[in-house]
């Protein structure tokens, strides 16, 4: 069997589906159903319905008890910072429905925002009061509740693909959120896109890993007020975050754990952002275009631990 | 120098006191992810905890050494890749 590839429109955005030696349409059909449960746009789909449910505890789909999972998950890895409970905030911000192209352009955004400022999680943090059964088909939330799938779900997406072709050699690109697995053979490069300029912030050679990014400059808008706005929302304003970061990308060992950091570093401005990627590495660019590369520092210690205990 | 004895016990006891409460607050704080900053470097540090055991993704055995390639081979021929490097940018 040869190399299959396939770009399809998904999750918001565009997927691109690689793999070495094998068939990807299962993959595709599960990406679809993915999509389908967990979008936003659609009233039908389980996750709208989930937030509309008058009750209390409600049974769900294992892909939606697995979003719920994540979105514990992420809020708990990022001290609060990334919450998936703004819902209502995001569509208050001016993002209710399927995003049609640039309204904005990031320079005149950039020109027009209030002062920098880092965000900060929410005394009240929606996430905290998320509930999920061990086998992810019972879900407690407060009634009102309006979760948001944005790019935790993105990540789960390609994660849950993922592990549907571990064994084999594989890239599955879904709107930026990238899962790769080199199997048996040389690592894969992957850019890092500069939302700046034209040539490459970063080249990545990875192995068995995960990396997304988050950033600002490709859904940019003015709000009913006239104030430029964003789809990246400081937790304890409800309102977009202007933190002089404009992208931030972060390796991980998967995609929803490399989205929660990514998110988080650029949340958290270009001091406390080197923090949170110094883990296993990432990339910060500033508003003036600078390119911050994080060195993965638990790699470096993982592989000295190894170098001194032989 | 007798009187120095006792008020130097209780200089003493009121700084243990006070960096024990200090810490407690520290600890307490990052807990309950109050500071961003410090709940994110806890975060980062602690690689051990993967979201993949939340979350129903892939398995949380793949150990961070196993993330990059760093070795100097250039000699893919053999093995196929995909048409064009795969991009991660802000969607």
């Amino acid at each position: 069997m040869s190399a299959d590839e396939r770009i399809v429109e998904a999750m918001g955005g565009q997927a691109r589906l690689w793999v070495a030696d094998g068939d990807l349409s299962a993959a595709q059909e599960l990406l679809a159903e993915i999509e389908a449960r967990l979008t936003r746009f659609d009233p039908a789909s389980d996750l709208c319905r989930l937030n509309a449910d008058p009750s209390q505890a409600v049974a769900v789909d294992p892909i939606v008890g697995g979003f719920v999972g994540a979105a514990i998950a992420a809020g708990r890895r990022s001290g609060g910072l990334v919450d998936s409970t703004l819902g209502q905030e995001i569509v208050a911000a001016g993002y209710g429905e399927h995003w049609t192209g640039p309204a904005l352009a990031l320079d005149a955004a950039l020109s027009d925002a209030p002062a920098r400022a880092v965000a900060r999680p929410a005394r009240a943090a929606g996430w905290r009061s998320l509930w999920v059964s061990p086998e992810r088909t019972l879900v407690r939330r407060p009634v009102g509740l309006a979760l948001d799938s944005g790019g935790i779900g993105k990540g789960l997406a390609a994660d849950l693909l993922a592990d549907h072709l571990r064994g084999g050699r594989f890239v599955l690109d879904i709107g930026g959120d990238l899962a790769v697995d080199a199997g048996d053979g040389p690592g894969i490069e992957v850019v890092v896109e500069h939302p700046l300029g034209d040539a490459p912030a970063h080249v990545y050679r990875l192995r068995r890993a995960a990396i997304a990014t988050s950033g600002i400059q490709r859904r940019v808008w003015r709000d009913r007020d006239g104030a430029p706005a964003h789809h990246l929302l400081d937790p304890a304003t409800g309102r977009p975050a202007w933190t002089g970061v404009v992208s931030a990308t972060a390796v991980a060992r998967t995609a929803v754990e490399a989205e929660t950091l990514a998110k988080a570093a650029l949340l958290s401005g270009p001091l406390a952002g080197r923090r949170v990627l110094a883990g296993m590495g990432g990339v910060l660019i500033l508003e003036d275009g600078r390119v911050d590369v994080v060195p993965a520092l638990a790699v470096v210690a993982a592989r000295a631990h190894r170098a001194v205990a032989r | 120098m007798k009187s120095a004895a006792p008020a130097a016990r209780w200089v003493a006891t009121i700084t243990v006191i006070a960096v024990l409460m200090v810490f407690s607050v520290l600890a307490l704080r990052v807990k309950l992810g109050d500071d961003p900053a410090i709940g994110a470097t806890s975060a980062s540090a602690d690689t051990s905890a993967t979201t993949s055991a939340d979350t129903t993704s892939s398995d949380d055995s793949a150990s961070v050494e196993d993330l990059f390639d760093d070795s100097t081979s250039s000699d893919s021929s053999s093995t196929s890749s995909p048409s064009s490097a795969p991009t991660t940018r802000a969607s």
